[in-house]
């Protein structure tokens, strides 16, 4: 118990000294076991005490704590200056509109090859520039577009070409197995569509058409075969008004890419223009929902796919 | 296990290191824990933790290095006592006989072959509360005159003499061989 008894008898006899008393045996005894209590274990602390005497674990927790604010501030800022507005309150889809929003090229590239050809030739008939050069670029066009990205250019092909390029990626397989019916009179087309691209590809500088493919291929693997659909809206998006053939025609599903940003961007005051890059978005969407209402308007379903 | 408090552990307890409060705690907690064992509060282990969190709250303005650490947890000690014993005055407790909780108890056959012997309360029963604090913080807790005289708000030369009276009393008792009372009543 007592580690120090010299000590102990020390502090006695000093203790006895200045008291005038002498010492005895018994009176030391006592004095020895009255001093042992004091190496007696302590108590085990309990409660508040037993928080205060523990390990630092707390103050871990509270580090974390102390930056988070700043750590969120810094992270919303940084959202903003991306362009990704009300990140909080979005949704997966408003996300992908957003990255398909930074990426026209790519909607360029695709969509103009399949539906926005039939529309001009139907309506306009200006083939003769656009039409020698829309089948042979279009023709070779979507099958590299597709191949090696995996995208879902295929869907413009119809339902002939969907088992092809299923092959190759599982969402354009999807998409043409939800059967994009109005897609087949969009195949026709690719023709016309090469006026809408040869116009937005001179418009857009290379680099953003390079850029196309490497922000194609995420959203493309997500969303599947919608995403081309959603391409023929950008060129009437970007498309020069002077050009008929913007996806004129309400009952094409090129149509429905009619996108608020696209109408204001663009072509505010052009009615005809139909096919605003917001087609794109919203085939991207709901890629599986539109081949069933191909006449529905694309402003219905453009930013609220979920309620189409 | 005697843990000798040095001017770093206190230094680092005043910095809230956990580490030096506990050496700090164990190292006066038995004593502490005697001194109020000895003066007979209803809940010593309870008040004794008390004490320690006044004091951990406290150790910022503390002055005096260790010894007046020491000083004052028995200071903090001594209040806490006093608190008890007028709370007992005020409201006494009205209990059935429980034979476990009586602590009028004669030791053991083993307690005596292992030398454990009588309690703190048992060695000072029979003295004045006065001489059993004086005995307590000189003897436990190895308090000075002049510290002892502070804590009890008394001169050094009342301690001295309280002192005096309580180790002839206790020489006595020893030398005759006197039983404690609640021995007796046993």
């Amino acid at each position: 118990m007592n580690e120090l008894p010299e000590r102990d008898d020390a502090v006695i006899r000093r203790l006895l000294e200045e008291s005038g008393v002498d010492e005895t045996p018994e009176l030391l005894d006592g004095l020895r076991k009255l001093r042992s209590f004091t190496g007696t274990a302590a108590p085990v602390p309990t409660g508040e005490l037993a928080e205060l005497l523990s390990e630092p674990a707390p103050d871990r927790s509270k580090q974390p704590r102390r930056h988070r604010g700043l750590i969120l501030s810094f992270t919303l800022a940084a959202a903003m200056a991306a362009g990704a507005s009300g990140v909080a309150a979005s949704t997966i889809t408003d996300l992908r509109l957003t990255s398909e929003s930074v990426t026209p090229a790519e909607v360029r590239d695709a969509s103009p090859v399949q539906e926005d050809s039939g529309q001009e030739t139907d309506e306009d008939g200006q083939p003769g520039p656009a039409a020698p050069v829309s089948p042979s670029a279009a023709e070779p066009v979507v099958p590299e577009a597709a191949s090696p990205e995996g995208t879902p250019a295929v869907p413009g092909s119809g339902p002939d070409s969907a088992p092809e390029s299923g092959a190759g990626s599982g969402t354009a397989a999807v998409g043409a197995a939800d059967g994009n019916p109005a897609i087949p009179p969009a195949v026709p087309a690719p023709p016309a569509n090469l006026p809408g691209p040869s116009a937005s590809a001179g418009s857009v500088p290379d680099p953003a058409a390079a850029a196309a493919p490497a922000a194609r291929t995420p959203a493309s693997a997500e969303t599947g075969c919608g995403h081309d659909h959603g391409g023929p809206g950008d060129p009437g998006h970007r498309g020069k008004p002077d050009q008929p053939g913007g996806s004129g025609k309400p009952d094409q599903p090129g149509t429905h890419g009619r996108d608020r940003g696209a109408g204001e961007i663009s072509r505010p005051g052009v009615p005809g223009r139909d096919s605003g890059g917001g087609a794109g978005h919203g085939y991207r969407g709901n890629p599986g929902k539109q081949p069933h209402n191909p006449g529905q308007k694309f402003s219905e379903g453009s930013l609220a796919p979920g309620n189409s | 296990m005697a843990i000798t408090l040095t001017e770093e552990i206190l230094s680092a307890a005043r910095g809230g290191e956990p580490q030096a409060l506990r050496e700090i705690y164990e190292s006066l907690a038995p004593s502490i824990l005697a001194y109020l064992t000895g003066k007979g509060c209803e809940d010593p282990e309870a008040l004794c933790q008390e004490v320690f969190l006044a004091v951990f709250s406290k150790l910022e303005k503390l002055t005096g290095g260790i010894s007046g650490l020491r000083t004052f947890a028995f200071s903090v000690a001594h209040a806490r006592m006093v608190d008890d014993v007028r709370q007992r005055k005020r409201q006494p407790v009205l209990a059935q006989f429980d034979p476990q909780a009586d602590s009028r108890f004669s030791s053991s056959a083993e307690e005596t072959f292992l030398g454990t012997g009588p309690g703190v309360t048992a060695l000072l029963e029979g003295l004045p509360r006065r001489q059993q604090e004086v005995l307590l913080l000189r003897v436990v807790g190895d308090l000075s005159i002049e510290e002892t005289a502070n804590i009890m708000g008394s001169s050094t030369g009342a301690v001295k003499q309280l002192q005096a009276r309580a180790l002839r009393a206790l020489k006595g008792r020893m030398e005759r061989g006197e039983v404690p009372d609640h021995e007796r009543i046993a």
